[in-house]
């Protein structure tokens, strides 16, 4: 199975929702999203509300222990951590992570320790330090960074032939 | 500074150490979630200094205060007082009803990490009238954790969070009517812990069927993998009375679980199930 991981700062929503809006019903790859939106304790979430209009994928809240996907989106919940484990969503309640919860790099560095998992990963907006740590668990070549006037999807759909395995 | 270890390495040593660590202390950790148990066992290495998981599993298999150091980062779980409020506002309405026609009510919340659902629990069931006739057991296998459940405090600064989250929860006083500040901590009063006792126990172990009017577990039959956490949910199950009510967190399901069978969901938002029979 391939996986996209996504890592969204606050300053990320428009381009959270543009990535989104770019998939194509026949997306081959489960997404996981990861959003920093309020403080680790901040428990109200409407964001999937708000994403769902946007994309033609089915876009839900992860919850735990759900099976990974291809072709739909999951969403780490507000104030849980989003970890991958063996082919399924795992939440946790622990500690923020450079003052995150959910933490990017608890989702990065779980999904690539996940080996039947090929993997692509992007960062969207500042992720500030979390967003390095999740970027130094990924495995060379995992990461398609944003660059102006650039196909995003198009790359990341590039990529994630590379990697399907 | 050593290369950053493999997953291979960190997989080996994280099974190494769940070994070590039933074959040295009969302590079984074997139905925990394994890429949440391979993060906190690496990051209490990182905490202590030690070189990664294969560090710490020599310490912990040798030193007492080591294991201890593990077992209670795998049953911390970072959670606020009134955590997910809208599942204490509809405890209100759906399940205080039921409980006020019992004459005397029996609540265990296992797996309390650090305490803050049993403390919550505590203030709603003084708030809804409930304390008096309520005996509450709060369970957990960490001890550094279930002192600190007992104690009941946290840093003051925490204070206007938890009243706004209170608040939130449907809070009938403010909640400095619970909680008093000393010495920078908030803590909550004398009044509320009559009836609240604390003792260790693991989830997994075995439990009376049918004893109990409510059990609270939230969030923590996350830090189990798929098959332990069934069997711990059915423990749960089996230890409420029929019509009991079983309190789990928002981000967990009881579906396409055997469990399931003997529930009826409360609220389609709100995580919130009752026995059926």
């Amino acid at each position: 199975m391939t996986a996209l991981v996504v890592g969204v700062a606050r300053d990320g929503g428009p381009a959270l929702e543009g990535l989104l809006a770019g998939l194509a019903r026949s997306f081959p790859a489960v997404v996981l999203v990861v959003a920093h939106r309020g403080g680790p304790h901040d428990d109200d979430d409407d964001l999937v509300a708000r994403l769902r209009p946007r994309c033609a994928l089915p876009v839900v809240l992860a919850r735990d222990k759900a099976p990974l996907v291809p072709g739909r989106v999951l969403v780490a919940p507000a104030a849980y951590h989003l970890l991958v484990d063996d082919g399924r969503c795992a939440l946790s309640a622990g500690a923020p992570e450079s003052g995150e919860r959910p933490a990017i790099a608890a989702l990065f560095d779980t999904a690539a320790a996940d080996l039947a998992l090929g993997l692509v990963a992007v960062l969207l907006g500042d992720t500030g330090a979390d967003g390095a740590a999740a970027a130094e668990a990924l495995p060379p070549g995992a990461l398609v960074r944003p660059a102006p006037d650039d196909d995003l999807v198009a790359r990341v759909l590039s990529r994630l032939s590379e990697v399907a395995r | 500074m050593d290369p950053r270890p493999s997953i291979a390495d960190e997989r080996l040593e994280t099974r190494l150490l769940v070994e070590g660590l039933h074959a040295r202390w009969g302590l079984d950790v074997s139905g925990r979630a394994k890429a949440a148990l391979r993060r906190d066992a690496r990051a209490v290495a990182r905490a202590g200094g030690l070189d990664g998981i294969a560090g710490l599993l020599a310490r912990a298999i040798r030193e007492e205060a080591w294991r201890d150091r593990l077992v209670d980062a795998l049953c911390t779980r970072d959670v606020t007082l009134f955590r997910h409020a809208g599942t204490w506002v509809a405890f209100r309405h759906k399940v205080a009803p039921l409980l006020r026609t019992f004459p005397r009510l029996r609540l265990w919340v296992p797996a309390c990490g650090t305490g803050e659902d049993v403390w919550a629990l505590a203030i709603v069931l003084a708030e809804e009238g409930l304390l008096e006739r309520s005996r509450v057991w709060a369970n957990e296998l960490g001890p550094g954790a279930l002192a600190r459940a007992e104690a009941g405090a946290w840093p003051a600064d925490r204070a206007d969070a938890f009243a706004a989250a209170h608040a939130r929860a449907g809070g009938r006083l403010p909640l400095s009517h619970w909680t008093e500040v000393t010495d920078g901590r908030l803590a909550i009063r004398p009044e509320l812990r009559a009836r609240i006792s604390f003792a260790p126990h693991a989830l997994e172990a075995p439990v009376p069927h049918n004893a109990f009017h409510v059990v609270v577990c939230r969030d923590a039959l996350l830090a189990y993998d798929p098959p332990a956490a069934e069997r711990a949910l059915d423990v749960l199950v089996r230890g409420l009375l029929p019509f009991g009510t079983l309190v789990l967190g928002r981000g967990e399901t009881v579906d396409d679980t055997p469990a399931a069978a003997l529930l009826e969901r409360l609220d389609p938002d709100e995580s919130l199930w009752r026995r059926s029979r």
